[in-house]
């Protein structure tokens, strides 16, 4: 492409935010965004042509060789073939129309699939199944919020647009003012650029966010409670914070891995769920967690409406089961219970925990991926593929829950194709 | 009662899912015939004859039988799925989804068991010599209820999350237990000789928890009542002793703490301290 080409109102796929009112600029195969991109998006667009996967390769001898697509896929379809119970991970880089296709490879060779979120947002989604889940979108979030409550999350340093678009200065329909009529909270175990901007900080005791979140839902309940302080912080602070809650307009709470990954876990956010639910006899008020991934959230969407369950599903019998304690990727790891793995956009080698890790290496492993990982230097299939939202398009689900589809700004590579035709070409073999 | 006994070959490299190993499915069958039931290698399907030497007698009556498994079965899940009457004994340690909604009878293990066994046990007795994993007698995910009934006993010590969502029944462990005791439980006894981790009884509605040994940490929305000697505990004990045979080795006559909560809930839940 020699020309200059302008796209307006581009979806950027790095965060859950999905920010969809990017301008970019195409010239000789650069990218260069022009305006509203924060650094991080910038920096993956500017650099999309970085680290990539030269070419298809394999294992021979112990060392990786360059082999042609159709070599690589052949042996790819024939690891999966032949494997007892293999696992498919990952799946939270890549479009909604790729993760269906690694849902038919599961069904198809009795495998267990699951996604990233078993290592972030897994506890949300076990809490929503027990408790449900009173949800907004962020444009409602933007029009109407006037108490916005940030748990164990810290979005100027991970969502950089978060705050601009969505949830604290933005003017909307019924919040005229912007961030003069918002009332910020922020709780965390220190102190981050977000909690300097919140006009209430809560430092808590790391590990305490259970009690934390069960004392406010048992004073708002009207009940009792004898102690000076929970978690760190002061009861008449508590009690500030739970007269704040019952007399908003329309109240949120974004909460992220502080939350989540903390002791505690699932039951934290049972609590949250729980919490958000009572105040219902006062106001108003909704829970959004913070999605990590560009679409970890649509994993969870494809994943439930083909299969009916989020994530950790089990194809061994040819019926879809569900237990997150069993079939969750990390488990099956640790336990040594399966015996190859898909690893489709993700990087379980540099994530997970290193039992895990280390199992991981020593079983078959194929690895479609666009970037180089520490997954792909140690798998014994690499096939290369195009970059979603950049080189090919697709669809993605925002954190909130809101499909967005990605643009194709540029061809990719020669020889390069989008992961939904490699996983369609794995499909065929098998 | 007829023995059928069944001795591992060798330790699986997969975990094997057995849940044919029940009395329903032994009883009526010859030795040949339980040889050739099914048993699940991550996709591919085989035969109990592959990974076990079976022995022993034929079983007419599904009451009258009783299976012994012998060697490691920590790769063996499901073991005694839904059995309703019978005994099962393992000499050794058991693999996941031991009794899993196991409806009556008795099982006996001597050695350790893994995570998420006895889930949604229903009724009957099941004795563990050793300790248990994670997750032992909770709820599946997304599933309201949990245990809802019968008596099990714990000799060593239990993980995390035991208990989950019970809803009827006795629980008692000889030695400590995790973290998350009996969270969001519904109804139900659970009695722990030894230490307790922290934040039992997060959640609960109703139910009880009683420790003789130390609570690492209780959580702010339990709160204190009085201490006191409840009549009950000891009638609940007579009655473990003479109507089970569950002879508990704790001294129970004295003083508790009683504590109720998590007001964050119903309220209605109770633990009590043993102070001697």
């Amino acid at each position: 492409m020699k020309m200059k080409q302008v796209f307006k109102d581009v979806v950027c796929s790095f965060c859950g935010c999905l920010c969809d009112n990017l301008e970019i600029e195409v010239e000789n195969g650069e990218i260069r965004p022009l305006s509203k991109a924060c650094t991080v998006s910038r920096s993956r667009f500017v650099n999309y042509n970085r680290d990539r996967v030269p070419y298809p390769m394999m294992k021979i001898n112990g060392k990786h060789e360059r082999v042609s697509l159709e070599e690589s896929i052949k042996k790819a379809a024939e690891i999966l073939r032949n494997a007892d119970r293999p696992l498919i991970y990952g799946l939270s880089s890549t479009t909604c129309e790729t993760q269906r296709k690694c849902v038919e490879i599961a069904e198809k060779t009795g495998g267990i699939i699951d996604q990233t979120a078993t290592v972030c947002h897994a506890p949300t989604v076990v809490a929503f199944q027990e408790t449900g889940e009173i949800h907004a979108t962020l444009g409602e979030i933007k029009n109407r919020s006037d108490l916005v409550i940030f748990w164990g999350c810290n979005p100027l340093q991970a969502h950089l647009n978060h705050f601009v678009r969505y949830s604290v200065f933005p003017k909307g329909m019924y919040t005229e003012k912007g961030r003069k009529e918002r009332y910020i909270v922020a709780v965390d175990v220190r102190e981050t650029r977000t909690t300097k901007l919140a006009d209430m900080f809560l430092k808590i005791t790391p590990g305490k966010d259970f009690e934390l979140l069960s004392v406010i839902r048992a004073l708002v309940n009207g009940a009792k409670i004898n102690a000076e302080e929970v978690a760190g912080v002061s009861m008449n602070k508590i009690k500030e914070l739970v007269e704040k809650m019952k007399n908003c307009r329309y109240g949120v709470i974004f909460f992220g891995l502080g939350l989540t990954m903390s002791r505690g876990k699932h039951y934290n956010i049972i609590a949250t769920l729980n919490l958000v639910r009572d105040l219902h006899k006062y106001t108003r008020f909704v829970v959004i967690p913070m999605r990590g991934h560009f679409n970890v959230k649509g994993a969870g969407m494809v994943l439930a409406w083909q299969t009916g369950y989020p994530y950790a599903v089990d194809f061994t019998r040819g019926y879809p089961r569900y237990n997150p304690g069993e079939y969750a990727a990390v488990n099956l790891l640790v336990n040594r219970e399966v015996d190859a793995a898909l690893i489709v956009a993700s990087d379980p080698v540099a994530t997970f925990p290193s039992p895990a890790a280390k199992y991981l290496t020593q079983i078959p492993t194929i690895v479609v991926d666009p970037k180089i990982s520490m997954t792909s230097l140690t798998a014994d299939v690499v096939i290369p593929c195009a970059l979603a939202g950049i080189e090919t398009e697709g669809t993605a689900y925002r954190m909130d829950g809101v499909p967005i589809r990605l643009k194709k700004l540029i061809e990719p590579k020669e020889g390069v194709l989008p992961d939904e035709e490699i996983m369609e070409k794995i499909l065929k073999r098998i | 009662m007829k023995k059928i006994i069944l001795t591992l070959k060798k330790e699986p490299a997969l975990p094997i899912e057995a849940e044919t190993i029940t009395p329903e499915n032994f009883a009526g069958r010859t030795l040949d015939e339980i040889k050739k039931l099914i048993v699940w290698r991550g996709k591919r399907k085989e035969e109990l004859g592959d990974y076990f030497k079976v022995e022993g007698e034929k079983s007419e009556e599904v009451s009258e039988t009783h299976i012994i498994l012998k060697g490691d079965l920590s790769k063996v899940k499901y073991i005694g799925k839904q059995m309703a009457t019978g005994k099962i004994t393992v000499k050794g340690n058991a693999g996941m989804h031991l009794a899993d909604e196991m409806r009556g009878g008795e099982i006996v293990v001597e050695g350790n068991v893994s995570d998420w066994s006895a889930t949604e046990f229903r009724n009957g007795i099941l004795r563990i010599k050793g300790n248990v994993g994670n997750m032992f007698a909770s709820a599946y995910p997304g599933n309201p209820r949990g245990m809802r009934g019968g008596i099990i006993v714990i000799e060593g010590k239990a993980g995390n999350s035991l208990a989950r969502k019970m809803r009827r029944g006795t629980i008692i462990v000889y030695d400590s237990v995790g973290d998350n005791l009996a969270a969001q439980m519904i109804a139900g006894t659970v009695i722990s000789l030894g230490n307790i981790g922290n934040r039992p009884g997060m959640l609960m509605k109703r139910g009880t928890i009683i420790c003789f040994g130390k609570i690492q940490e209780m959580l702010p929305t339990f709160i204190y009542d009085n201490t006191y000697s409840p009549l009950f505990i000891r009638y609940y004990f007579k009655e473990l002793r003479e109507k089970l045979n569950i002879r508990v080795p704790v001294k129970v006559e004295g003083l508790y703490e009683r504590y109720h909560g998590d007001v964050s809930e119903l309220g209605k839940g109770e633990i009590f301290i043993y102070k001697g």
